[in-house]
């Protein structure tokens, strides 16, 4: 009686200790093995990398300009399957130019799946965009953030350019408020087996300025959103900006 | 057997889950949860919104109060959010029409009072801060303000000898973020309540208004005086809302526009609280009117009408108050005025 009693015991004490263990997953039924998708942000101007303050680079006006900073929030990633799942990130990103380890999205536990389409959003959508009390790239001390008007600035590329009487002029566009928010989908052939994958969201900054609203630094160098003379330069870049991304599968 | 079999399981099962649990240190008086503030709420005065993740704690109050009379958050550690709010002007900024910012820049618009901040919906002039938390970061981060960076505060916060471990006791950490600063100072700004004026004496029964006061009260919840409908009568003496209340034909200051782009908030801006209104001179959002007088000649009889002026004012006759009916309203605006709070020493300098 002793023995059952202890080893009853010691199944229990066994039992109790492995509930003891936190962050049980829902363990998974299907057999399908998920896998670590790593999503590396890049910036070019059309066939080159974003070099900065470099005054050579010409957009769809012809305006020869440079980029001294670039820096845009990527929010909401999702993977859209064949058969219609959804993978979601949940993330902020904040992907800077200037920064060479900053541009990276580790999507963990992504299901087994062919994956069509990915789906994100250029911005902060409406419920995270008005006020700063927020951590991560949503700390205002990011400087993505209005002060006098809560709200982020999606979208911020400043640098110079030459304008019609060949004088270099300051570039300062600031992209945001809640009309700005840029819903993109992207074609993706992206298959989940399994095994850790490596893709690349590359952002064109000259399809930004180009098609179908062709932006001229000549009258739309310093936007910043705030005015009622901003508003056609806002709804340009966001017709714009969502055909300026494409995947490219790395591993 | 059955009994002392079901009790050893017992014994081990309570021990095991009990051994679950989190980790739950005994605290030490350093690492003890903040004091949650007793925050009393002035008979008269509605129900204080407070957001669920910035509870007033006593050393939350402490630490904000700390920083709002600390020049170490402008970029030459020169000027503190009370350089231009002082506590005996009702936190508004003496008698200057633009406050003076820390490279000698003014702006355009008269810094505001501070009190009573826990009943408004939105802050500046524009409303242009979503809440009293985001309020914070304007005036550290403007140019013509504070001039600092956000980065470079933390930084000279974080190097402090004081200010780490004062984040710790507040909020847990004593790693100082831009969040924990907004919270602070928005918990320490919304501990001061003013209500308790002449005004409040009178509503409560213990002192009576003279003639002169008494007139001047019926006028302004009269039609004639008509000061009721955004001053609203009896607690914040405010409606919140933002309105044009006709001081431009052309607008110099596009005010809510400014925010909204919405064309109907052209030329408008928030409607102050009249309490302490005597104390907090020059009026209007840039400060134009230097006494009570010329603000309520301007509405008897100076303002313009353009598309958006509210309704009230568009609708009033001009010169409808004889020159005894507006002292008489000045009187009544005098009992607004709430001299405790003004000496309060938990809002002074700590």
């Amino acid at each position: 009686m002793k023995k059952k009693l202890l080893a009853f015991g010691f199944a229990t004490f066994i039992l109790l200790i492995a509930a003891c263990k936190k962050e049980q997953t829902v363990t998974e039924v299907s057999t399908s093995p998920t896998a670590t998708v790593q999503l590396n942000f890049t910036n070019f101007i059309d066939g080159q990398a974003v070099a900065l303050g470099l005054l050579n680079y010409s957009n769809a006006a012809s305006n020869k300009y440079s980029v001294s900073l670039l820096k845009y929030y990527i929010s909401n990633v999702e993977l859209i399957s064949k058969t219609g799942t959804v993978f979601k990130a949940n993330n902020v990103s904040l992907i800077d130019a200037g920064s060479s380890s900053q541009n990276v999205l580790t999507m963990k536990n992504v299901p087994a799946g062919e994956y069509i389409n990915a789906k994100f959003n250029l911005g902060i959508d409406s419920a995270r965009n008005h006020t700063g009390v927020q951590d991560g790239y949503l700390d205002p001390s990011y400087g993505m953030i209005w002060s006098w008007n809560t709200g982020y600035i999606f979208f911020k590329h400043e640098g110079q350019f030459i304008n019609s009487s060949k004088q270099t002029m300051p570039l300062r566009l600031h992209l945001g408020t809640d009309k700005a928010l840029t819903p993109v989908i992207v074609p993706i052939n992206l298959s989940i087996n399994g095994n850790a994958r490596k893709i690349e969201l590359r952002f064109n900054l000259n399809k930004a300025y180009t098609n179908p609203a062709t932006i001229d630094f000549n009258t739309d160098n310093d936007r910043q959103s705030t005015a009622a003379a901003d508003e056609t330069w806002i709804a340009g870049m966001k017709n714009n900006l969502n055909s300026s991304f494409n995947i490219l599968i790395i591993e | 057997m059955r009994l002392l079999k079901f009790t050893f399981l017992f014994l081990i099962s309570s021990i095991m889950v009990y051994s679950c649990k989190k980790e739950k240190p005994i605290k030490d008086l350093e690492n003890r949860d903040p004091i949650p503030f007793n925050f009393i709420i002035p008979a008269g005065m509605p129900p204080m919104f407070i957001p669920a993740d910035n509870p007033l704690t006593v050393e939350g109050v402490a630490l904000g109060r700390k920083l709002f009379y600390d020049p170490v958050l402008s970029a030459n550690n020169t000027l503190s959010c009370a350089g231009c709010h002082r506590q005996n002007f009702a936190f508004a900024d003496s008698t200057l029409q633009f406050s003076v910012g820390i490279t000698g820049a003014t702006g355009t618009r008269n810094a505001p009072a501070l009190f009573n901040l826990g009943w408004e919906k939105k802050f500046f002039w524009d409303g242009g801060a979503a809440t009293l938390e985001d309020q914070v970061i304007g005036p550290i981060t403007n140019p013509i303000e504070m001039h600092d960076t956000l980065t470079k505060v933390i930084a000279k916060l974080q190097k402090h000898s004081l200010y780490p471990p004062m984040f710790k006791k507040a909020f847990g950490s004593d790693s100082i973020t831009t969040k924990l600063i907004m919270k602070a100072i928005a918990q320490f700004e919304r501990t001061l309540i003013s209500a308790n004026s002449k005004y409040d004496e009178y509503k409560q029964g213990k002192i009576k208004l003279d003639e002169q006061e008494w007139n001047g009260m019926q006028l302004f919840i009269g039609e004639k005086g008509d000061c009721n409908h955004c001053h609203v009568l009896g607690s914040t003496f405010t409606d919140f809302e933002f309105r044009n209340n006709g001081l431009d034909s052309v607008f110099a200051d596009e005010g809510r526009y400014r925010i909204t782009l919405n064309p109907d908030d052209m030329g408008k801006f928030k409607t102050p609280t009249l309490r302490n209104i005597a104390l907090t001179a020059p009026y209007m959002h840039d400060g134009r009117f230097k006494t009570l007088k010329e603000v309520i000649n301007f509405y008897n009889s100076d303002f313009h009408l353009t598309a958006t002026l509210d309704p009230n004012i568009a609708l009033q006759k001009r010169g409808r108050l004889n020159p005894i009916e507006i002292n008489d309203l000045i009187a009544f605006l005098n009992t607004l005025t709430d001299k405790d709070f003004v000496s309060n020493v938990n809002f002074s300098k700590p």
